[in-house]
């Protein structure tokens, strides 16, 4: 063989030696690929499974280190006093609390979790928009001991602990085992102003045509019919959720939401709230500039007697309180016919969490009761929030805070209590956010906009 | 260097014209801080944003990171810009790579790394990372800057006899002065108000950097933005500071001509 | 050909051994990523170049990277401009107190994003913020806009918000630079009859050549990587018209749990900001 020869079938044999390492190397690497061993998960399962039946808080010096995002609110002062009352009950015990804003510490809990050193308590947003894949990644301590033992079965409602529960392997969302404890409840609603409707001859309408008809009377006085603004993009998520409660069944739509037997938004129920809010944005029913206006100014300006009605969440029911005081009241978006079920989206609050790699998970459970107990519970009350398990607290009666849990009982009485959509899937609070946004300025159809929400719920998971 | 009194009052009304539109937009920040009556928003900033303590660790923080950055961006960009050497194209366009990649996604191997070798929750583990993507544009900066020089300032220097290391430091940096300051101004600024890689490599609230105590007024639906706006005001001042000490020791004044 | 130096290599040592560690193995670890699917903290599934074919069949993506096209003109032409016309204003002419308006004139850089974020939100409010407040003073009432929640003007009103935080950037990259200009130079082109104008192009412009690209470099590179402004005002609204590529990444990785879509995306974001830069200096260099 000549030089030439040789040196050419050197090379072709040289590159496909290199083919085949690259080939190789690529299924080396494709089988050992980035983050965690495929055993980990289970691992933490058998964990939860053994533990005591009675946790108790032992004798020994202990640190709870607690991330929250309780921070810009009134309870931060509320969590404040709890980490002092719980030192207190247990002095072995220092709380170290590390605070964040939700939207920081949600984005960073699954890093922070997924290795030894992350917080022992950690405060997650609920269903799949962060509880779902910590779950999966078995980050989080099952808590179906923990709850028996200390007895939060019995405070919980069955719909409720939906919102906190994942099948263990981290699949299914509403079913399974119990991965949280709420502090408090949030819900949707309407607030209105008395005296814009006595002005305007009317009472809080019973129907949602009947509700109609009034926004068109204020618009026709001058007034602004519902204020609020939806430049955070997150406020008006409620507005459409609000509305399309009153034209679908609550199993329908948390069916959906919990993908039990796949479920189906395109419904014509959905698909007739998502007209109605088209046509209320088409006929100018909501704040001018609302989709460039801040939430916090709709508040402000809905408190300073600007607005008729107001449709936003429990969250802010201290802050109209003390602004409109007897003028202010709650109710939920009327149904479609008379005397239908009460209907709103509203559930427990983010809960609190366990990190399964923690040193002091009797500890950290005994902190999650502590925070669900009554006495907490009433302070929590006290501080103009609504608390996540009312029952035999003290709520003054009349007031605003009162009005909001006599919706949060009625809609939970009557089952018409849905969960929020955006817990559906990870990227259904933007898929949902900015179709609304584009539903209400008209670049998007209604049955666009369920078309896309039906089709990322199907595609997750799938 | 005589300049017609029209040329001036157009200059000054130009830079007038332009403070205005900077200082406008800001009576916006300023407004939202005296929303509650009394400046009782700077109280509450400081004390609910920790400020103290987070300003003292963003001033150790931003002076390690920007001497560290500064100095080893001299030093290799007088490397590029005044000498040649095998595979300097390859690897300046490597360097490129820190100013060119989009840092939210390295910041997760980073913190993977770090967490690894205990890194995190210190404040090495908040200068190193700045040091390295600073580089990409101190690097980048630095030897634009040599390149500027005067060549004959290098030959005479080497016709002295004068190492390598004495020509950079005795005559190359004292003309590069203006350069190497403001580099030092910007890699400041950027490094205090740095938010992604402290809030993801510091997660633990050990080492909390200003930026982050920002944080501390955005709850989930309700905004502290009188506290949020008061606290901003009060973490720019340090910056402020900085540069207009820095600014006067570089900027030469006017340019003045030979006219008598 | 001047001779080769070895002892370049001790120069960069220092500087090339930090960024290799903690800028080029990260890059690597990426795009390593890239290839799988992950949440970040569970097990990942080898998916090849799946990421890579979604993203490019992805609209929504490709529009974020259009909207980042947009912003070069104000993150990147606009202020470079700016930049130039006012350092020249203030190394030319002798304004009195200049040193308050070169201050004054960097504090946008300085601001906390958060706070540029407040600022212009103030100024962009439909209702009663000074913007249209100015125009319906001018009697525009018709020009007025919700401006931030406007599905064709909310990408340029953040582009403008852009414009006012760079522009003193480049300003001060071009102070630094007038300063090495002789004045000899200037005094000869006076000589020669140059006014303000045939001096700017024929001293000033060549003197600060090696400034202006990196500072077209730098801006361009910020502009397509564009992310902090539109996490603190808009976060890519009204539906997706200000969403841009590092925001896609950031919540691709952070809030959809996709680090293996993020971390392509990242590549792509990374192979077109190379690209630009790279055209830029070999421009800049050249021309």
């Amino acid at each position: 063989m000549s030089t030439s020869g040789r040196l050419e079938s050197t090379n072709r044999k040289a590159r496909a030696s290199a083919l085949c390492l690259a080939g190789l190397s690529a299924l080396a690497l494709g089988a050992c690929g980035p983050g965690a061993d495929k055993s980990e998960p289970q691992a933490a399962a058998k964990k939860a499974a053994s533990v005591a039946q009675k946790p108790t808080v032992g004798p020994e010096k202990v640190t709870l280190n607690v991330q929250d995002h309780f921070v810009g609110s009134g309870q931060e002062e509320w969590i404040k006093e709890m980490v002092t009352a719980f030192e207190a009950k247990y002095p072995q015990v220092t709380v170290r609390r590390n605070k964040r804003s939700f939207g920081d510490d949600v984005k960073t809990q699954r890093l922070a979790l997924s290795g030894g050193k992350g917080p022992d308590v950690v405060h997650v947003a609920n269903g799949w928009s962060g509880m779902g894949p910590l779950v999966r990644a078995g980050l989080l301590v099952n808590l179906d001991k923990y709850s028996k033992s200390w007895g939060w079965d019995k405070r919980f409602t069955p719909e409720t602990r939906a919102g906190m529960s994942f099948t263990s392997d981290g699949k299914a969302f509403g079913s399974g085992s119990l991965y949280g404890a709420p502090t408090e409840t949030a819900i949707t609603g309407v607030y209105y102003n008395k005296a814009k409707l006595k002005k305007l001859g009317v009472e809080y309408p019973k129907t949602i045509q009947e509700f109609e008809d009034v926004l068109k009377k204020a618009k026709a006085a001058g007034e602004t019919p519902i204020q609020g603004g939806d430049l955070d993009k997150w406020p008006f998520l409620h507005v459409a959720y609000m509305i399309i409660n009153q034209f679908e069944q609550p199993k329908v739509l948390n069916d959906w939401i919990f993908k039990r037997d796949g479920g189906d938004l395109n419904t014509p129920g959905a698909l007739e709230g998502a007209k109605t809010l088209r046509r209320w944005a088409e006929n100018d029913y909501f704040a001018k500039g609302v989709l460039g206006k801040k939430y916090e100014d709709g508040i402000a300006d809905f408190n300073k007697g600007d607005g008729v009605f107001f449709m936003t969440g429990s969250w802010v029911a201290g802050d109209v309180d003390k602004a409109l005081k007897e003028d202010a009241g709650f109710a939920a978006l009327p149904p479609k016919e008379a005397g239908g079920t009460p209907s709103t989206t509203g559930g427990y609050g983010n809960p609190f969490s366990i990190n399964a790699k923690s040193k002091n998970i009797d500890v950290a459970s005994a902190w999650l009761d502590f925070l669900s107990a009554p006495e907490a519970q009433q302070a929590l009350a006290d501080s103009g929030q609504l608390p996540a398990f009312t029952e035999g607290l003290n709520l003054e009666e009349g007031t605003l805070l009162s009005q909001v849990a006599d919706v949060q009982e009625t809609t939970t009485k009557a089952a018409g209590l849905t969960e929020y959509f955006d817990f559906a899937t990870p990227k259904m609070l933007d898929t949902a956010q900015e179709g609304i946004q584009r539903l209400m300025a008209g670049e998007e159809t209604p049955e666009a906009l369920i078309e896309s929400l039906q089709e990322e719920q199907a595609a997750f998971g799938a | 260097m005589i300049v017609s009194r029209g040329q001036r009052r157009f200059h000054t009304g130009l830079l007038v014209l332009f403070v205005v539109i900077t200082l406008a937009p800001l009576v916006g920040i300023v407004r939202r801080a005296l929303d509650d009556p009394g400046g009782a928003a700077f109280s509450r900033a400081w004390e609910v944003g920790n400020l103290g303590p987070a300003l003292v660790t963003s001033t150790v923080m931003s002076f390690i990171i920007t001497a560290l950055a500064a100095l080893l961006s001299v030093l290799a960009g007088y490397a590029f810009g005044t000498m040649r050497f095998r595979g300097e194209k390859v690897l300046f366009a490597l360097l490129l790579l820190g100013l060119v990649m989009p840092v939210e996604v390295l910041v997760i191997p980073l913190f993977f790394g770090f967490r690894a070798v205990g890194l995190t929750d210190t404040l090495a583990g908040l200068v190193l990372p700045h040091v390295a993507l600073f580089l990409s544009f101190g690097v980048f900066w630095m030897r634009q800057a040599f390149q500027a020089l005067p060549p004959s300032l290098v030959e005479a220097a080497k016709i002295d006899g004068a190492t390598s290391w004495t020509t950079l430091w005795q005559v190359l940096v004292p003309p590069l002065r203006p350069a190497i300051t403001t580099l030092i101004v910007i890699l400041f600024t950027w490094s205090w108000n740095s938010f992604l890689l402290p809030l993801v490599l510091a997660p633990g609230g050990i080492v909390n950097p200003v930026a982050l105590s920002l944080s501390n007024f955005v709850g989930q639906r309700s905004t502290d933005y009188p506290g949020l706006a008061a606290a901003a005001i009060i973490i720019s001042i340090p910056v402020v500071l900085v540069y207009v000490v820095l600014q006067r020791s570089f900027i030469r004044g006017v340019v003045s001509g030979a006219v008598k | 050909m001047a001779a080769r130096q070895p002892v370049a290599y001790l120069y960069l040592a220092p500087a090339l051994l930090i960024y290799g560690l903690l800028v080029i193995a990260p890059v690597i670890y990426a795009v390593w990523v890239s290839f799988f699917e992950w949440d970040g903290v569970g097990t990942s599934v080898w998916v090849g170049a799946e990421n890579y074919v979604s993203a490019f069949t992805d609209e929504r993506l490709l529009d974020a990277f259009t909207h980042a096209l947009v912003l070069v003109f104000f993150y990147c032409v606009l202020p470079v401009l700016l930049g130039l016309l006012l350092a020249t204003s203030m190394s030319r002419v002798k304004v009195r107190g200049l040193a308050f308006y070169r201050a004054v004139l960097f504090l946008p850089q300085i601001l906390p994003l958060v706070a540029v974020g407040i600022v212009w939100q103030y100024v962009y409010e439909p209702n009663d913020g000074p913007l249209n407040g100015f125009l319906g003073f001018l009697g525009l009432d018709g020009v007025q806009r919700t401006w931030l929640g406007d599905f064709t003007w909310a990408l340029p009103a953040l582009g403008l918000a852009g414009t006012w935080v760079l522009f003193g950037l480049c300003m001060v990259l071009f102070i630094a630079g007038v300063q090495k200009i002789p004045p000899s130079l200037y005094d000869a082109a006076r000589v020669d009859g140059a006014g303000p104008v045939r001096e700017f192009l024929a001293v000033t412009l060549p003197g600060l050549r090696g400034e202006i690209v990196v500072a077209i470099v730098l801006t361009m590179i910020l502009a397509l990587r564009s992310f902090d402004m539109i996490a603190v005002t808009t976060k890519g609204g009204p539906g997706d018209a200000t969403n841009v590529p590092a925001f896609e990444i950031y919540q691709r990785a952070f809030t959809y749990a996709e680090v293996g879509s993020a971390s392509a995306v990242a590549v792509m974001l990374g192979i077109v900001v190379f690209l630009a830069a790279a055209l830029a200096r070999l421009l800049g260099e050249r021309g």
